[in-house]
């Protein structure tokens, strides 16, 4: 339909318009079968014309728009279109002037003085011919006219009859004053009425007494009209019927043809004459009509020239333009664009070449897409499983520099690492100082000869807050293919908790064995002591009986200890039920502390409570034995101390998913000795000279019943802490609880 | 019975041509509405028996442009047109429409004016052209209508009007004639009511 439009009826109404100019062209050249047709055919290729140059306005005005919104092809169908226009409209100008030079002289040709001067003494030969042809008949019929005088009016039809025949005249009228007819004779007998002369002749003939001219008379072709006025008549007479009339003027006209050749040549002559003037006449308006028509044929040309210049280099540019639009939308990315195609020449090859590009691509570019897709594919694969590991991996890239982590090694080392991808180990430790060690001891492996290609396997102990982990680490170099080229893979263990646990479960069996094994015989030495005092005290000297009182009692009282050691040992390798309820820590803490407030001691004892503190769900009499030992050992830890302190301090901390309470237990004395500071909670790991080294491992012990973890952190100030944070009931995760109780803080 | 002038219809389509013209030949000059050189002297309608006749008398001055083309052999026609109108809220209604075209030309040898009614081909001579014009302005008991074609109580108008014919001249006259104010010999429309 668009084709139809753009080119199928533009070219119709083109041949339509130079149909009618050819019709024109017929009508200004006297065709009489178009000259009615002239002024239609003239306002309807006027029409054509301003339709058309509105058509091509409109194709120029889009045309520079295109050219000016910088579209695809248009700069070069302006030019192509200019080049045609150029080409079509200099002949066109050229061959318009010379036919205007043309036109002017050949119409100038036509005319000729010498012509004209013979056309005119022929009209005058013929004039003057007649002349003495009319005066013979002017003669004729006054001699007609006076033979008339002296018949009556009875007889007068039949003499008019003939003289007509008589004289040859084609028609003899008996006419009154008034040019009525009186009587007549014509040789058309089916003339009703006579040919009668016009007024002015009457008047001449009246007052002249005759009256003749030549005068074409019907189809009939040239006649001499002859009127004489006829002699008066003597009144009274018998024979003359129109009294009336007597003193009125008679007249008798004759119409006289002319013999066939004269009439022939004095038509030829007239003729001749009459086409030649007229043609002279109309010279100037018969070239003004040829230019017109010149010009309008010249101003169809130039704007079917131009339009049919815009339309080819349209028809041209357009696959061109598509060619253009279509790299642009492939350079864009849209590898979808197929152009229409565009004949067999070079413009259809190089459009089918661009088709075929664009499936390729598209080809490539699916088949791009599938790998791609299967390498997300593989790539989610291989992060779920990695995220699902409970082991670390890091993989570094060929110079060291962290490329990606997965969630298990983020929460190992205690840091967010994707914010560190990009940086070496060495810099990440810059930024995190309890990384340090790991980056020492891994970056041998990392730049040695192994890491290229063989695995190697490395024990590291990462101190952190939280406590100190054992990380078991494993690597191996990558393979140069993939992306990017070579690096490293580190996968490691947390072991912490499996060498506690085993550590634990040593301890537990050990204790349990030491309560065995050594509280049995406790009791029959007790009483072997007892039974010996008893039994030989009285019978002994008293100096012998007090060394054997003494003696007894110091074994007494030895196996005393050995027993509060052995149960010590015995609650510690014990796991009672925990009966859980709902603890308010602050209220704990504070009966606590109000226990060991003494008012003699030189030790300030303070709590720091957090009203906020959400609540817990823990075994209130562990909890309290927890916090027995560590205010117990704290008081014990700073007795030397000159300004001693011990503070209770519980806390509120938010994490993202949930929000712990804190309990620190803090003291002024001199902090836990660097070298056992990750092993402070191991039993028999104590500074103190005397106690039995559990307190701290049943803390822990209580705690990590309560899900909760414990460390120890020695003050920058001075003094330690023991840190706990429990995490809040299940029933109360979802969201952050808040403490009962205001703040309340007290320091003495 | 009373007259008046409407304007000529015919008007419009002439300028618009005139300026599909100029925009094609601008040097040729527009030239003003031209006076009228034909014009109605006087109008008579009587009735004879059922039939409306009309008996008029127009003016046709041809002036010295017209007259040199007859006097150089170009046939000239000079169209009197006679219209009945059934006077209606939008558009007249046409009842009877006469045209009578008249063609005038000049007989060289024998130095006579023909006048030929063109339809019939009846031809009439005379020795100068006032005589000719004078014989063509003069209307004498044309049928104009019949009583039975009128309805009764309607308005019915009946106008006349004499004019060159333009489209008759030779065809490289015409955009001559077209251009030229000279050339437009006519009279506007000469209205009068039919009463009875």
């Amino acid at each position: 339909m668009n084709r139809l439009k753009s080119g199928i009826l533009p070219f119709a109404a083109l041949v339509l318009l130079l149909a009618s100019l050819w019709l024109m062209t017929n009508a200004t050249q006297g065709s009489a079968r178009f000259d009615r047709l002239y002024s239609v055919l003239l306002v309807m290729n006027l029409a054509g014309l301003l339709t058309l140059a509105a058509l091509i306005a409109h194709n120029l005005f889009r045309l520079l728009r295109q050219i000016r919104e910088r579209q695809a092809g248009a700069r070069l169908t302006g030019r192509m279109a200019a080049v045609f226009v150029a080409l079509a409209v200099t002949p066109v100008i050229i061959v318009y002037v010379f036919s205007l030079q043309f036109l002017n002289k050949g119409i100038d040709t036509w005319f000729d003085v010498r012509i004209e001067q013979a056309l005119d003494d022929a009209l005058d030969l013929g004039r003057a011919s007649l002349d003495s042809r009319m005066l013979d008949l002017l003669y004729r019929t006054r001699e007609l006219g006076a033979e008339l005088a002296d018949t009556g009016d009875a007889d007068i039809a039949l003499r008019l009859e003939d003289q007509r025949l008589a004289s040859g005249a084609s028609e003899l009228a008996l006419l009154g004053p008034q040019g009525l007819v009186i009587a007549y004779s014509t040789v058309e007998h089916s003339t009703l009425v006579p040919d009668r002369p016009g007024d002015a002749a009457l008047r001449q003939a009246r007052q002249t007494g005759s009256y003749v001219d030549l005068a074409p008379v019907g189809d009939a072709g040239l006649h001499i009209r002859v009127v004489v006025l006829l002699p008066d008549v003597v009144a009274g007479e018998e024979s003359r019927p129109l009294t009336e009339l007597t003193d009125e003027p008679r007249f008798l006209q004759g119409l006289f043809p002319l013999a066939e050749r004269l009439g022939r040549l004095a038509d030829s002559v007239e003729s001749a004459y009459g086409q030649y003037h007229e043609l002279v006449y109309l010279r100037q308006p018969l070239k003004l009509s040829f230019i017109l028509t010149l010009s309008l044929v010249l101003v169809l040309s130039l704007f079917a020239a131009v339009w049919v210049a815009l339309f080819s280099a349209r028809r041209i540019v357009a696959p061109l333009r598509d060619v253009a639009l279509g790299t642009r939308a492939v350079a864009a990315g849209d590898y979808e664009t197929r152009l229409p195609p565009a004949g067999k020449d070079e413009v259809g090859f190089l459009v089918a070449s661009f088709n075929e590009m664009t499936r390729e691509l598209a080809r490539a570019r699916d088949a791009t897409r599938q790998s791609q897709r299967q390498l997300e594919e593989q790539r989610g694969y291989l992060e779920a499983v990695l995220e699902r590991l409970s082991n670390g991996v890091l993989t570094l890239d060929q110079e060291g520099r962290l490329h990606t982590a997965n969630q298990a090694a983020q929460q190992i080392l205690g840091i967010a690492l994707e914010e560190h991808v990009g940086r070496t180990l060495p810099e990440i430790a810059s930024r995190h100082p309890h990384l340090f060690i790991l980056a020492d001891r891994l970056e041998p492996h990392l730049q040695g000869a192994d890491g290229l290609s063989g695995d190697w396997r490395e024990e590291v102990f990462l101190s952190r807050a939280g406590g100190r982990r054992i990380l078991m680490c494993s690597g191996a170099g990558l393979s140069g293919a993939e992306e990017p080229p070579g690096g490293h893979v580190i996968v490691f263990d947390d072991l912490t908790e499996l060498v506690e646990a085993q550590r634990k479960a040593a301890w537990s069996e050990v204790a349990r064995r030491l309560a065995h094994e050594i509280k049995n015989p406790l009791t029959p030495i007790q009483l072997s002591a007892e039974r010996l005092r008893k039994k030989y005290l009285d019978d002994m000297a008293p100096e012998e009986g007090q060394l054997l009182d003494r003696l007894t009692r110091t074994i007494v009282h030895q196996v005393e200890s050995m027993k509060s050691m052995v149960n010590a040992f015995s609650d510690y390798a014990r796991s009672p039920r925990a009966r859980p309820q709902r603890l308010d820590l602050n209220a704990l803490a504070t009966d606590v502390v109000e226990l060991y407030r003494d008012e003699g001691s030189h030790t300030r004892l303070a709590t720091r409570l957090d009203p906020h503190l959400p609540a817990l769900e823990a075994d209130i009499d562990r909890i309290r034995q927890v916090l027995h030992n560590l205010v117990k050992n704290a008081l014990e830890a700073c007795t030397e101390s000159a300004d001693a302190r011990v503070e209770v301090e519980t806390r509120r901390v938010e994490r993202t998913d949930r929000c712990l309470a804190e309990l620190r237990v803090t003291d002024s004395g001199p902090g836990f000795p660097v070298e056992t500071i990750d092993r402070i909670f191991e039993p028999y790991t104590t500074s103190k000279q005397k106690g039995t080294g559990l307190g701290l491992a049943i803390v822990k012990k209580i705690v990590e019943e309560h899900n909760g973890r414990v460390w120890a952190e020695n003050r920058r100030e001075g003094g330690g802490s023991v840190v706990m944070q429990f995490p809040p009931p299940p029933s109360m995760r979802a969201g952050p609880g808040t403490g009962a109780g205001a703040r309340r803080e007290a320091a003495r | 019975m009373r007259g008046s002038s409407r304007p000529d219809t015919a008007k419009n389509a002439t300028v618009a041509l005139a300026a599909c013209l100029l925009f094609l030949f601008p040097p040729m000059a527009w030239s003003a509405s031209p006076d009228l050189d034909f014009s109605v002297r006087h109008v008579d309608v009587r009735t004879e028996g059922e039939t409306w006749l009309l008996d008029a008398g127009i003016d046709l001055e041809f002036n010295r442009e017209s007259r040199e083309a007859m006097e150089s052999g170009v046939p000239l026609t000079a169209l009197l047109e006679v219209e009945v109108v059934r006077e209606r809220f939008l558009r007249d209604e046409s009842v009877r429409r006469i045209r009578m075209p008249y063609r005038i030309e000049r007989h060289a040898l024998s130095q006579r004016y023909v006048v030929t009614y063109v339809p019939s081909g009846k031809s009439r001579t005379y020795g100068a052209i006032e005589d000719a014009s004078a014989a063509l302005g003069t209307i004498r008991g044309l049928s104009l209508v019949q009583r039975a074609e009128l309805l009764p109580g309607q308005l019915y108008r009946a106008r006349l009007r004499a004019r060159l014919d333009i489209d008759a001249m030779p065809s490289p006259l015409r955009p001559l004639a077209w251009f030229r104010s000279l050339w437009r010999l006519r009279n506007d429309w000469f209205t009068w009511v039919l009463s009875s």
